[in-house]
């Protein structure tokens, strides 16, 4: 079932990089910046809650180029409708002036 | 192509690493790894710059650890729910048979609860529909030192309004009243109105979804505005929703009022269960009848109070207290008494603390019936876990925990739940209008719609979710407390039943008989209660005879002339042929509707220092006792020549008779009614008066003529068919005055069908109650009977082959069936002799323990229970013992 909490950041960037056309895991990775140990239960989990799908590669392209076919990872629907509201949720966060704070001044 | 160690020591990582992760995921989760890291392997081979960051592919082969690590841990909530489900699914689709039973059995508790569940949530959230934020309203009744259910006077109300609390955001005061409508000098139409204070739509929140609602002058200036808003329901039905019926002239009791609006639709008005047509402003009722908006003493309006966002009941109780306080300093009609506020719910006004037992009853039989409905299906569920014993010791060596299993079981019963909720709804949905069968013959527009609304949806969620665990959690409990080896040793086939499971098994049972066993002396009971009630003396010994309702008011008739039509009318009615004799009274005994009493002074009686005399009455005509049948035990019935020229004269019954003139005669005594004076002339015999079951209560009657009322009922005995001089009566008073209908007519054999109405009520609810109970526990027994028996197979077959007669097979059995039967029976005996004494008060002319009831409740259960038990008994006899054994 999927869950109606917000997601987490990391959950919500690999949507992003899922999104973005980042589709095996350690592309994922690259892109999110994040560890493997973080970003492979991560899509586990997202898929079990139905944001994501995956799929084995076909297996003759695996074969063109000697290696076994990867598991990669597509956005559906509701994965698509969560990142999108997560996003909004970001975007919606009031603009704040850092200045002061970079500064130090706060601790007055 | 010979690979480069530094990648062959990567994959030997994660060919170890498989171990770490859950076996359903060990292959799945190699492959992903592998091809990963080759992948990236070629990538880095293929980058130049790329060779130096293959030491950074150990870092995040370690995560791949990790996440077969997490696997592990996560997966079983990841896939076994779903696994779970498809499991369970296949089961259920698998053993068509069990789930219809155990669906059907769930879907008849779980509806029964649904539908009773509807009707309370109709009384507890929706008595006043239509209206904004309906849990801020509260009922609010007059008191005095006595008693707390009075109405209010118009004063009152003005005085009240005037020094609003800061805890209370506004008042409205409403009676309704039925009345004559004509439109264009039609045929006149009976129709139930509430006439209302102007703010009555205003502090309701409620709209008009045509034309407007009252202006605050139409609520302060009398006689000025004659207008009316009709209901959306009357609009439909006796306009066809013509638009232009705003703004066009309707006559209401002779009076001309112009239809300024059409109430939103699902707005009825603030009566219980009461379909209102229209509403007129209060300050037209001098209009309609003698003025009654100036007079403090006069409490004739009901009350509803709008608290104010986050005041709580007690705080305006406090605040108004005050102000009662207050008023009662200042007027002398207000002396000593005070307000009372009540949630709607348990209102007097709207039915108070008898539709609530009622109600409390309901779901008390409905919950019963889930409980058995559970047993049931726990039993089922049981019956089904023996026979997957082995598949659960082998789930169970093969390195399943318990926990798990536990799960796979709930997720089981939860499916069969949700499918018996489903099935529950639907059962609530059709049954939904089998409620108006249980509406009262009155002549009033009640509907008592239960909706199954999104609160009821919810409940009925709640309750599946309730009999999930209920039934669920019995098997799993079991089968978690035998040993995995005990659980191998056993098979299905062993030559006894495990004797713990058994014993459960037969501990549900005995259950179910039990409770139904209960429900069924309680519906024995009410059974009893309604044909004792149906020949309980009403204290009238006619059968044979007419009521009909008229109301000279509406015809513009004034006292005097009210008087005179009075007369003329029972003489013409008297001469007609088919009628041995006739009177009028202004209410009819054992009818809906309150009792009317007033205080009084008897000479020769002190009370009490805190006793107040106050005493029910009727208002009667000439030959009242003769027609009906009452009694004359002393003294004289009223005659023609008691007028209002005359000296006050009064009939008492023999209850008053004997409370207030102990050791005196009363005829001749004398009784204060305020100014007046009043002669006791007759003693009249008991009766009863108000509901068939009341306890003797002093009764006095009045003279129609000296206490004019314009709305009578005309009592009529007839010689033969009541029914065949409606035609004559038609015509007598079409002659007498076309602007007099006559309404409500119906014989007295029918008007006492309304006094056993809640009797007859509760009586039906039961029965259906203790039907489905006894179906649902007869089905339990039935299975676990032929449950036993087909376990005890081999055993069977080595008695016959010992030399046992199928007769000896057949008692083994019908003994092992009575045993749980008798022994239910007993439980539920006890439990009944300790419950049904709680609904004494319902009950007419029969113990809470009555010996008929309980003896018949429990042959009828042995009977069935032997039925139930023959079958299975039956079939074990046939068994082929050569068939038994080779089996073993």
């Amino acid at each position: 079932m999927p869950k109606p909490t917000p997601l987490a950041f990391g959950s919500v960037a690999i949507l992003h990089a899922v999104a973005d056309g980042n589709r095996f895991g350690f592309d994922i990775m690259d892109a999110t910046g994040l560890t493997s140990g973080t970003v492979y239960p991560a899509l586990d989990k997202l898929e079990s809650m139905g944001y994501l799908t995956s799929r084995w590669e076909d297996a003759r392209a695996a074969r063109r180029d000697k290696r076994p076919p990867r598991r990669y990872f597509d956005l559906t629907p509701a994965g698509a409708a969560a990142l999108s509201s997560a996003l909004q949720r970001y975007k919606n966060l009031k603009p704040v002036s850092l200045a002061a704070w970079r500064l130090g001044k706060s601790e007055v | 192509m010979r690979r480069n160690p530094l990648l062959r020591l990567l994959l030997a990582i994660i060919d170890a690493g498989r171990w770490l992760a859950p076996a359903s995921r060990r292959r799945d989760w190699r492959r992903q790894w592998r091809a990963d890291i080759l992948h990236e392997w070629q990538w880095l081979t293929r980058h130049p710059k790329g060779v130096g960051d293959r030491a950074g592919l150990f870092v995040r082969a370690a995560g791949a650890l990790r996440h077969a690590f997490w696997l592990r841990l996560h997966v079983r909530r990841l896939e076994m729910i779903t696994q779970d489900i498809r499991y369970g699914w296949r089961l259920m689709v698998r053993k068509p048979a069990f789930t219809i039973v155990a669906v059907l059995t769930l879907g008849l508790g779980i509806g029964a609860n649904v539908s009773m569940y509807s009707w309370v949530d109709g009384r507890m959230r929706h008595l006043v529909d239509g209206v904004e934020q309906p849990d801020r309203l509260i009922a609010l009744n007059g008191t005095t030192r006595t008693r707390e259910n009075l109405s209010l006077s118009y004063p009152d109300f003005e005085d009240y309004r005037r020094r609003l609390p800061a805890s209370v955001a506004d008042f409205i005061v409403y009676t309704m009243t039925p009345m004559n409508m004509r439109v264009d000098n039609g045929e006149p139409q009976r129709v139930f109105a509430e006439m209302v204070s102007g703010n009555y739509f205003e502090m309701l929140g409620t709209r008009t979804s045509l034309g407007r609602a009252f202006r605050p002058e139409e609520g302060t200036i009398p006689n000025r505005y004659p207008v009316t808003v009709i209901s959306h329901k009357f609009w439909v039905r006796r306009f066809a929703a013509d638009p232009s019926v705003v703004g066009r002239t309707i006559t209401l009791n002779g009076v001309a009022f112009t239809v300024i609006g059409i109430a939103q639709n699902g707005f009825h008005g603030t009566e219980p269960y009461l379909n209102l047509d229209l509403w007129v402003p209060l300050m037209m009722q001098p209009a309609l009848g003698p003025d009654r908006l100036h007079t403090r003493g006069s409490r004739w309006l009901e009350t509803i109070v709008r608290l104010k966002p986050d005041v709580g009941l007690a705080r305006a109780q406090t605040d108004l207290d005050l102000i009662a306080r207050d008023l009662g300093a200042t007027y002398a009609d207000d002396a000593g008494s005070g307000v009372k506020l009540t949630e709607l719910w348990r209102a007097p006004s709207m039915g108070g603390a008898a539709v609530t037992a009622v109600m409390g009853v309901q779901l008390a039989v409905a919950g019963v019936v889930l409980l058995i409905a559970c047993a049931n299906v726990a039993n089922l569920l049981l019956a089904s876990a023996a026979t997957r014993q082995r598949e659960t010791a082998v789930r169970l060596t093969l390195g399943a925990s318990w926990s798990r299993l536990i799960q796979q079981m709930l997720t089981e019963s939860s499916l069969l739940a949700i499918a018996g909720g489903i099935a529950g709804v639907l059962f609530a949905w059709w049954t939904k209008d089998l409620a108006s069968l249980l509406v009262p013959p009155a002549p009033l527009p009640i509907e008592i719609n239960p909706q199954v609304n999104g609160d009821v949806l919810i409940f009925a969620a709640a309750v599946t979710l309730l009999t999930a665990v209920l039934f669920g959690l019995v098997p799993a409990l079991q089968g978690a407390a035998s040993s995995v080896i005990e659980a191998l040793k056993e098979s299905a086939t062993a030559v006894t039943a495990t004797p713990r499971r058994a014993r459960l098994r037969k501990a549900l049972v005995v259950a179910q008989v039990a409770l139904s066993l209960i429900l069924l002396v309680s519906a024995g009971l009410f059974l009893r209660t309604l044909m004792n009630a149906q020949s309980v003396d009403p204290g009238f010994s006619t059968r044979r005879g007419l009521l009909v309702a008229i109301d000279l008011q509406p015809a513009g008739y004034d006292t005097a002339h009210g008087r005179t039509f009075f007369r003329d009318m029972l003489a013409r009615v008297r001469e007609s042929a088919g009628v041995e004799s006739a009177s009028v009274a202004a209410r009819m005994s054992l009818g809906f509707g309150g009792n009317s009493d007033m205080g009084a002074k008897i000479d020769g009686y002190t009370p009490a220092p805190n006793e107040e005399v106050s005493l029910y009455y009727n208002r009667i005509g000439s030959d009242y006792l003769k027609t009906l049948g009452i009694p004359l035990m002393a003294g004289r019935e009223f005659t023609e020549l008691d007028t209002a020229e005359r000296p006050d004269v009064t009939i008492v019954n023999e209850t008053l008779a004997r409370r207030y003139f102990a050791g005196r005669d009363p005829i001749g005594g004398h009784i204060r009614v305020g100014p007046r004076d009043l002669q006791v002339v007759g003693v009249a015999r008991d009766g009863k008066y108000s509901t068939i079951t009341e306890s003797p209560r002093p009764y006095m009657y009045l003279p129609m003529q000296q206490w004019y009322r314009g709305d009578a009922v005309l009592i009529v005995k007839t010689a033969g068919d009541p029914g065949s001089i409606v035609p004559q009566l038609h015509q007598i008073f079409r002659k007498l005055d076309a602007n007099v209908p006559l309404f409500d007519v119906r014989t007295i054999a029918e008007h006492l069908e309304i006094a056993v109405f809640v009797q007859r009520m509760v009586a039906s609810l039961l029965t259906a109650f203790g039907a489905l109970a006894l179906i649902l526990a007869t089905v339990g027994l039935y299975g676990v009977i032929a449950a036993l028996a087909a376990q005890r197979t081999p055993e069977i077959g080595m008695r016959m082959a010992l030399g046992a007669t199928r007769g000896d097979i057949v008692s083994l059995i019908l003994k092992q069936g009575l045993g749980m039967t008798l022994t239910g029976i007993a439980v539920g005996l006890a439990g009944a002799f300790a419950l049904t004494r709680l609904f004494k008060s319902l009950l007419v002319g029969v113990s809470a323990t009555d010996g008929v009831s309980f003896a018949a409740t429990t042959l009828l259960l042995v009977l069935v229970a032997l039925a139930a038990c023959y079958l299975p008994a039956r079939r074990a006899s046939r068994i082929d013992p050569l068939q038994a054994l080779r089996n073993e």
